[in-house]
């Protein structure tokens, strides 16, 4: 399994599958609840598979061509051939880091899984599921892999709200559940959909993204129909502001490793989908509805902060806080230009980071004291300093001050923002004001003033588990905030590339299927007639492609 | 459709013997021999007869029996017996395999248990099970009417005992009884059907009757003919607006029993109408597909929308086969190689049979556990706690029926269907059946809440074992520990079952994942050539 020639070759498969073979492995009877009562053996082994898989992903950055915007690390197998469906995986700069991303932040969500103090094993097997999952959403480049993976992200998260979670939990999990599934549904028909029509255009792998994105002709109205679909299923995931009421109540019911898969990754397959899937399938109706996505957009920065500083529970705060900050990120996926949409994806990063820190920071908070109430805390500064100081750099990081990662990311947005959108970009960047108020509010509540003897006499410092978790995130901070050049580096080629295929779609779609709002009545028939023009113009491609198929 | 070409040119020819008839259907034959001498051995050593051994025993000669007349070759398929009455081609193989599976499967769920369930008479319930299956692959085998009807009496009839067969309990007789009225009448109204299509083309078998009704000229007795037919099938298969007698059924009748129906008949009646569709109704398509359009509508919707309501987890799971019903017909819609409707059907009806049957399995076990033998949804609260290994597969099997990984082949069966559907042009039937399978998200998850965290609300012992569960840290500490006192009933799962459950399990997740070794099954071709065939058509 591990002979070197399948990590040059199958390294994705390996990344993905991994997880999951660890997560079948811990119910080996070594990690039963006799052998293994309190989950401290099962937690072990979970860590180990982490760090392995960590490690063993570090090659897909030093291995990947800098210059090279092209997919890398590609595997293609046959899967479902009767409708066309093929596994195959493959990452570019976008997803390159966001892999990275769950590598790195799963084994620390292992590590800090030692305040779950029921079925232990459960949870991490969940969780090891869970990053199977995430992976294969990330490298999946076909649409019908992709939608699996994705369904199969549900699951685990289901369990681990419902089964973990905190008193509200069975609420929380079917409204989880119930906005995730109806997304899913709408990705489902638009997925058919696409498929059925690259089908009748005899396109050769009917569910191949790179294929579709080069020869999928679609009319204008198709275009729109899709682009909708797709948008209300990664929009709620995201979650873009009038979908957005699940994500509080997850968050607050969630354990805190589930608010940090949640914070850290879950949520960025949203923004993640749109890039990959929405703009390239649907570029004329992207553009369409760009403005109303960067409408939708500044309301949930706004209103996000707004409510985040309207909160008196410190994990609904940081909740509220994620509406707020993936606002920037969909404005700036949204103003579709290169310098805003690597803004958006390094600000993906940094938010996993800090808020993935912030959720276990405020998971620190309760394990010791069991709740979550500001006001709870009083002049924590003076009782436990490395908690505090900690809190402070990520309180920093998450307002975007120079010098940390948030800086870094909300800046190229708003630069890249303002370039389409002027006037929402500034209203836009009131809400960093605001960002700044909720969260200094937030540590000046806790952190300053007169320790509340009765109630936090007794409370401990960070222990050593703990700052084990924090450290490579605070390095993280630093790393991303003084020197972004590496990151931005592999991201840059593939966004080159991203925006010209897009824009040369846009461009021959328009010339096969223009628009014609006068005539919308007669659009399809014309579109019949431009279909086959265009059938008998590719007609001698598609036969090459046709016997390749033939011959294999 | 070559099979059912080539068929033609064997039934042409009179030159098969009555030896070699007997020896293509000796799967069948073994069936029902194997249930005559059941029947003599029950009566003379009453005493030391395993029955279940028995039955098991002959549903394995039969399957061996099978791969004999299958396994020569594929040159062999397919083969016809009788002078063109029965015929095995891909799709009865397939079939015949899959039914004789589905019942040895329900014979390990019931073994041993059947006085349990109310059942008093062991030789006897396996007599009219052989014989309900060997119905039921004559069903989807026959290749003229009077057969068709003949195999479809043979496994009703047994079916009307096998659901009475718990006489202790009013519930089994009262679901016989009304399976009987009302499927006698369905059958009346399927052979009125018949011998009008007899009367219109003066023939029985399906090729004369395809022909003949090609060339009729009477609109209207055409229409009416087949309408009686498409009824027969359409009420054994449970579909709207023929749907009234499954719940109750279900319900009534030992679980064993509904799952050996919900899966096997369910199966037969499927195939069965599918070759009486496209071989003898053909030529009709125009009007029998809005016929089958609406039902499969009606099903899905309906379906759906009433099994939210159950408590009763047998009759939720009566209503999701209705709505799966309903996705089936969706394939029926979907004739020929390019649509694929006959693989997705055969996919789907796989999937289905491992679902339900594991599902069904669960739903034995749990409700054999508690005193009132109660299947209750409340019955599934905490099961987490009482049987992990139980409510993990339940939630597998639960999954599969929503859709949802890692349930795979549910999920892989559902988008064979509606593809298939949309390659046919049923684009708006699909988007209505994806949107109507999420309702069912939402009562089969319901399931998993219970099981997974909702609390026990029995009452139970003193055990306070397993500590480690008292350190949650919620407000419901209470409530948890209570949990824990009944968290430890212990629950039973004898050997078979477990073998049932576990193959169900693994089979769902290795054939969602590798779903070409289902759907070949029944491809005349390899998919390939197809596929470039496909291309050809379009780019002409």
């Amino acid at each position: 399994m591990f002979s070197p020639s399948i990590l040059e070759t199958n390294l994705l498969s390996v990344l993905t599958w991994l997880p999951l073979m660890a997560a079948v492995l811990l119910y080996l009877p070594v990690f039963s609840p006799k052998a293994d009562p309190h989950g401290g053996r099962a937690r072990v082994f979970a860590i180990f598979a982490g760090g392995l898989v960590f490690a063993l992903s570090i090659p897909l950055v030093t291995r990947f061509e800098v210059a090279n915007g092209g997919i890398q690390f590609e595997e293609v197998y046959d899967w479902i051939a009767a409708i066309g469906v093929r596994y195959r995986l493959g990452i570019d700069g976008v997803s390159l880091w966001l892999v990275m991303l769950t590598t790195f932040l799963m084994p620390l969500v292992y590590v800090a899984s030692s305040s779950v103090e029921k079925d232990r094993r459960g949870y991490l097997a969940s969780m090891l599921v869970l990053q199977c999952a995430m992976t294969g959403t990330l490298a999946a480049l076909d649409l019908f892999l992709f939608y699996v993976f994705w369904e199969l992200m549900l699951a685990p998260m289901y369990f681990i709200i419902g089964l973990w979670g905190g008193k509200n939990r069975i609420y929380a999990t079917l409204k989880f559940v119930i906005y995730t599934v109806v997304g899913s549904v709408l990705m489902l028909l638009a997925v058919l959909y696409v498929a059925w029509r690259a089908y009748e255009q005899s396109i050769a792998v009917p569910f191949d993204i790179s294929l579709l994105t080069q020869s999928l002709t679609l009319s204008f109205r198709e275009e729109m129909l899709i682009f909708l679909a797709f948008a209300l299923a990664f929009g709620i995931k995201v979650p873009i502001f009038p979908f957005h009421t699940w994500l509080p109540d997850a968050h607050v019911e969630a354990p805190t490793g589930g608010s940090v898969v949640l914070a850290g990754v879950l949520l960025k397959m949203g923004l993640y989908g749109f890039i990959r899937f929405a703009y390239p399938l649907a570029p004329r109706a992207a553009e369409y509805f760009g403005p109303t996505l960067a409408v939708l957009a500044v309301i949930g920065v706004i209103y996000g902060a707004l409510v985040a500083w309207a909160q008196s529970d410190i994990k609904k705060l940081v909740a509220y806080s994620s509406v707020s900050h993936l606002g920037y990120c969909v404005l700036g996926m949204a103003a579709f230009n290169s310098i805003a949409t690597s803004g958006s994806i390094y600000q993906m990063l940094n938010h996993g980071v800090t808020t993935g820190a912030l959720f276990l920071l405020v998971g620190a908070l309760y394990d010791r004291k069991h709740t979550r109430q500001i006001a709870d805390y009083q002049g924590l500064a003076g009782k436990v300093p490395v908690f505090a100081a900690i809190f402070l750099i990520f309180t920093f990081s998450s307002i975007a001050l120079p010098l940390t990662n948030g800086f870094v990311g909300e800046f190229l947005i708003l630069v890249g923002g303002f370039k389409t959108f002027p006037i929402l970009t500034v209203i836009c960047g009131l809400g960093v004001i605001l960002g700044a108020v909720y969260m200094l509010t937030l540590y000046m509540k806790t952190c300053f003033g007169e320790l509340n003897a009765d109630k936090n006499g007794d409370l401990t410092d960070l222990n050593r588990r703990e700052l084990v978790t924090f450290a490579p995130l605070l390095v993280l901070v630093f790393v991303m905030g003084i020197y972004p050049q590496p990151f931005l580096d592999r991201i840059e080629p593939t966004l080159d590339r991203y925006f010209t295929e897009v824009n040369a779609r846009s461009e021959r779609l328009a010339s096969v299927s223009p628009i014609s709002a006068e005539e919308r009545a007669t659009e399809e028939s014309k579109d019949d007639s431009l279909g086959v023009l265009n059938l008998q113009a590719e007609g001698s491609l598609r036969s090459d492609e046709i016997k390749l198929i033939a011959d294999r | 459709m070559t099979g059912e070409i080539a068929l033609q040119q064997t039934v042409g020819t009179e030159s098969v013997s009555i030896l070699q008839s007997l020896a293509v259907t000796s799967p069948f034959l073994v069936l029902g021999g194997g249930a005559l001498l059941l029947l003599l051995l029950s009566v003379f050593i009453r005493e030391r007869l395993s029955s279940s051994a028995f039955c098991a025993v002959i549903l394995v000669c039969s399957l061996y029996a099978l791969w004999r007349v299958v396994g020569v070759g594929d040159a062999a398929l397919p083969v016809s017996a009788f002078a063109g009455m029965v015929a095995i081609d891909r799709l009865s193989a397939v079939l015949a395999g899959v039914i004789l599976c589905g019942a040895l499967m329900s014979v390990c769920l019931s073994a041993g248990s059947l006085r349990r369930n109310g059942v008093d008479s062991p030789a006897e319930y396996y007599v009219l099970l052989l014989i309900a299956t060997a119905g039921a692959m004559l069903f989807c085998a026959s290749t003229e009417m009077v057969t068709l009807f003949l195999a479809l009496e043979t496994m009703s009839m047994a079916l009307y005992c096998l659901c009475g067969s718990a006489i202790s309990r009013r519930e089994s007789a009262e679901s016989a009884l009304k399976y009987f009225l009302l499927g006698s009448m369905s059958s009346a109204v399927m052979l009125y059907g018949i011998a009008l299509l007899y009367g219109l083309t003066g023939s029985l078998s399906f090729e004369g009757i395809a022909s003949g009704l090609a060339a009729a000229d009477d609109r209207f007795l055409v229409n009416v003919a087949m309408a009686l037919t498409l009824v027969g099938f359409v009420f054994k298969i449970g579909s709207v607006p023929f749907h009234f007698w499954a719940p109750d059924v279900y319900q009534g009748a030992p679980t064993f029993v509904t799952a050996f129906m919900a899966t096997t008949i369910k199966a037969a009646s499927v195939a069965a109408f599918l070759r009486v569709l496209w071989t003898v109704f053909g030529s009709q398509f125009v009007f029998w597909s809005s016929f089958i359009s609406v039902t499969a509508l009606l099903s899905m919707v309906v379906g759906n929308f009433l099994a939210l309501r159950q408590r009763s987890v047998k009759r939720m799971l009566a209503y999701s086969s209705v709505a799966n019903g309903g996705y089936l017909m969706l394939g029926l819609l979907a004739p020929g190689e390019v649509a694929g409707g006959q693989q997705a059907i055969v996919y789907y009806l796989v999937a289905y049979l491992l679902l339900t049957m594991g599902a069904l399995g669960v739903v034995l076990i749990v409700s054999e556990s508690n005193k009132e033998g109660s299947d209750d949804i409340r019955q599934f609260e905490g099961l987490r706690r009482r049987s992990p290994i139980l409510a993990g597969l339940m939630a597998l099997f639960m999954l599969g029926l929503a859709g949802l990984p890692p349930g795979m082949a549910g999920l892989i069966g559902k988008i064979y269907l509606f593809s298939s559907a949309v390659r046919a042009e049923f684009m708006g039937l699909a988007i209505l059946g994806i949107l109507a399978s999420v309702i069912g998200c939402y009562y089969y998850l319901n399931v998993i809440v219970a099981m997974y965290f909702r609390k026990s609300g029995e009452q139970a012992g003193s055990n306070h074992g397993n500590h480690h569960h008292l350190h949650n840290q919620d407000d419901s500490q209470h409530g948890d520990s209570q949990a824990e006192e009944s968290a430890f009933t212990p629950i039973n799962i004898s050997s078979g079952r477990a073998a049932v459950l576990w193959t169900c399990a693994v089979l769902v997740i290795v054939l969602g994942t590798f779903p070409s070794v289902i759907y070949d099954l029944t491809l005349p071709r390899p998919p390939v050539i197809v596929k470039v065939a496909m291309a050809d058509g379009v780019l002409e």
